[in-house]
């Protein structure tokens, strides 16, 4: 008698339930008005929605849509559906593909409710997504399931933290850290659900944080407003500026910039002990010599061209001339170009707001003008 | 900004148009970015970028320096849409006669047809040019396909409101069909970029399938990265749509 081949058994197919009006109509580049008004386009979409996300894996997707529910079932050619899923969806969410990843996590804990990973990654998408009941419901069955998962009570914190609960989120956050004292997130998000009450208790977490983390902007920005609520302003500044030169185009940085700014605008004064800046009244009476000399049209670029590149903030309490502009020669420092801005929009408009307030250097340039 | 196709194309602005590339943010603004391209009296492109979108910040970046870098392929010789006003004035009183808009009081249609028709002629100027940019980055910038992604299947979303009855019940038929074409054209390009059926779905059961491929043809037809190529797909556009009478090309020198 022969061998006989066992033969290959198939994995079940995954399959899952969705009512259609649990789906999130944001998901499809189609009007939600659009898909109310017309019931067959709302499930043709919903179903090419999902047969799309289900073709990268390959293997066969059956959607089908009976009595207001959806129906997916999907059978891999090869592999365990749950393991090749979640694969999937994890590898969307380390891209940043957070709506790609959505549905995934979604089917997956509608058919594994209990499983660490969904139950980890999906409760942070719902935490970061605003929606924080389930969140919160579903990090909590995460950290009772696995009280030693030290991320997981992380992101429990994050999710107690964003319900306005920051006792609660900072315990959180220290069982986290006693769990696993590398973990910087839990540091990073300590110190922010502290520095509100009390910033001197915050700052070790930060500096643990960025210890682990330093280049995470998040916690280069906690940071450095800590230090600037602890009046250390020259360290807040210069980890402030880290914070933005690592991605100046995120609401981080935004509010880093803000927060340079009004330091830059106090420490301007505060280096002439609150008096008048002769330097700044000599680059004023420059300004309106040149401005003279030039012309309205030209003082209008200059003007315009030193305000846009000021929108990026320009640093006026470093004496470098580490400027140049297109609209006129020269090297310059910040101040002389936020002070020819200055005296630009005062030209065109003298109750114009420019932004910094240098109008005692500025009535003292125009005496000398005169 | 992370992405390196973000970071090259405003360096490559700065060498092909001589204009340094300013970047930064705004409120309060329906679009994605304001852009400002260079010229004497305000000699900086600026970009800002919608604080509403910023997760999208590096690709709106990207799309808007591919924008720059076909209008200023020519620096001498830079196209501005401007719209010829008597013509114009004409198309809003017709659209202000027109079924639905006619039911409302005289100030409010005319008010009402006067936004569509320079809606429409925006899309005409602005549509062709970000279908075209579209391609440029799908193609340049690969790491920001899927920032890409979002962010335009976000805007066919929004666009895809004009699709809605309520808006289609008031909207003057001539002046709706041809938004909604040009749209289809837009879904159907990232359709064939993205291999997905979905953005096409709604034009395809308005009927405007068609219409799409046909305007879609003239972008293919037109993919050199010159002024020239855009200019010569809006009036391909704007013949097919009708619109040709109502705009005139001018040109500014970029380097005066």
């Amino acid at each position: 008698m022969g061998i006989q081949e066992r033969p290959t058994v198939k994995p079940p197919p995954f399959d899952f339930k969705l009512r259609l009006e649990d789906f999130d109509l944001s998901l499809l580049p189609i009007a939600p008005a659009v898909l109310q008004a017309d019931p067959q386009l709302l499930q043709q979409a919903i179903s090419e929605y999902y047969a799309g996300l289900f073709r990268p894996l390959g293997g066969t997707a059956n959607v089908a849509i009976a009595d207001g529910v959806l129906h997916v079932a999907w059978q891999p050619q090869q592999g365990i559906p749950r393991d090749l899923l979640f694969e999937r969806a994890l590898g969307l969410l380390q891209k940043g593909d957070y709506r790609a990843a959505e549905p995934l996590l979604q089917s997956l804990h509608a058919r594994f409710p209990d499983d660490p990973d969904v139950l980890f990654n999906y409760g942070m998408m719902l935490s970061d997504q605003g929606k924080l009941g389930p969140a919160t419901a579903m990090l909590a069955r995460l950290v009772a399931l696995q009280p030693d998962h030290s991320h997981g009570w992380t992101a429990f914190g994050v999710a107690l933290s964003r319900k306005g609960d920051a006792a609660q989120a900072v315990a959180a956050f220290q069982t986290a850290l006693k769990l696993d004292p590398n973990n910087g997130y839990a540091a990073r998000n300590a110190g922010a659900a502290l520095s509100r009450s009390s910033p001197s208790e915050a700052l070790p977490f930060f500096k643990q944080a960025l210890a682990l983390l330093p280049k995470d902007q998040p916690t280069l920005f906690g940071y450095g407003r800590c230090l600037h609520q602890l009046n250390r302003t020259e360290e807040a500044d210069s980890i402030l500026k880290q914070c933005v030169d690592l991605n100046p185009l995120t609401e981080v940085a935004e509010q880093a910039r803000t927060l340079r700014t009004s330091i830059a605008h106090h420490g301007m004064r505060e280096k002439a002990g609150g008096g008048l800046r002769p330097d700044v009244v000599m680059y004023c009476l420059g300004a309106l010599q040149k401005f003279r000399e030039l012309g309205l049209d030209k003082t209008r670029a200059i003007t315009v061209e030193v305000a846009m590149l000021g929108r990026n903030g320009l640093d006026i309490n470093d004496p470098a001339q580490k400027y140049t502009l297109r609209s006129l020669p020269g090297q310059f420092s910040g101040l002389h170009l936020v002070s020819l801005m200055y005296v630009g929009v005062k030209q065109f408009d003298p109750k114009a707001d420019a932004g910094i307030d240098l109008s005692r250097e500025y009535q003292e340039a125009l005496q000398l003008f005169k | 900004m992370d992405s390196p196709g973000a970071k090259r194309l405003p360096k490559e602005v700065e060498r092909v148009t001589g204009y340094r590339v300013v970047v930064d943010t705004i409120d309060g603004i329906s679009e994605d970015a304001q852009m400002i391209s260079a010229r004497p009296e305000f000699p900086v492109h600026s970009i800002r970028v919608n604080k509403a979108r910023l997760p999208f910040a590096d690709y709106i970046v990207a799309i808007q320096c591919a924008m720059l870098l076909r209008l200023w392929s020519d620096p001498a010789h830079i196209p501005v849409f401007s719209p010829v006003e008597d013509k114009v004035r004409y198309a809003v009183d017709r659209a202000t006669k027109a079924r639905g808009l006619s039911k409302l009081p005289v100030g409010d249609a005319n008010q009402t047809a006067s936004r569509m028709v320079h809606g429409l002629l925006d899309q005409l100027r602005s549509m062709p040019l970000e279908i075209l940019t579209q391609r440029d980055c799908y193609e340049a910038c690969p790491d920001l396909r899927e920032l890409q992604a979002d962010s335009v299947n976000e805007n066919l979303r929004r666009l895809s409101e004009n699709l809605s009855p309520e808006i289609r019940s008031f909207a003057p038929e001539t002046t709706w069909k041809n938004k909604m074409s040009m749209t289809a054209a837009l879904a159907l390009n990232w359709t064939q970029l993205s291999g997905s059926s979905l953005p096409m779905l709604p034009y395809q059961s308005a009927g405007f399938a068609g219409i799409a491929q046909t305007l879609l043809d003239d972008v293919i037809a037109r993919l050199a990265r010159t002024s020239s190529s855009y200019t010569g797909l809006v009036d391909a556009w704007a013949a097919k749509l009708g619109l040709r009478n109502l705009y005139q090309w001018e040109y500014r020198n970029g380097q005066q």
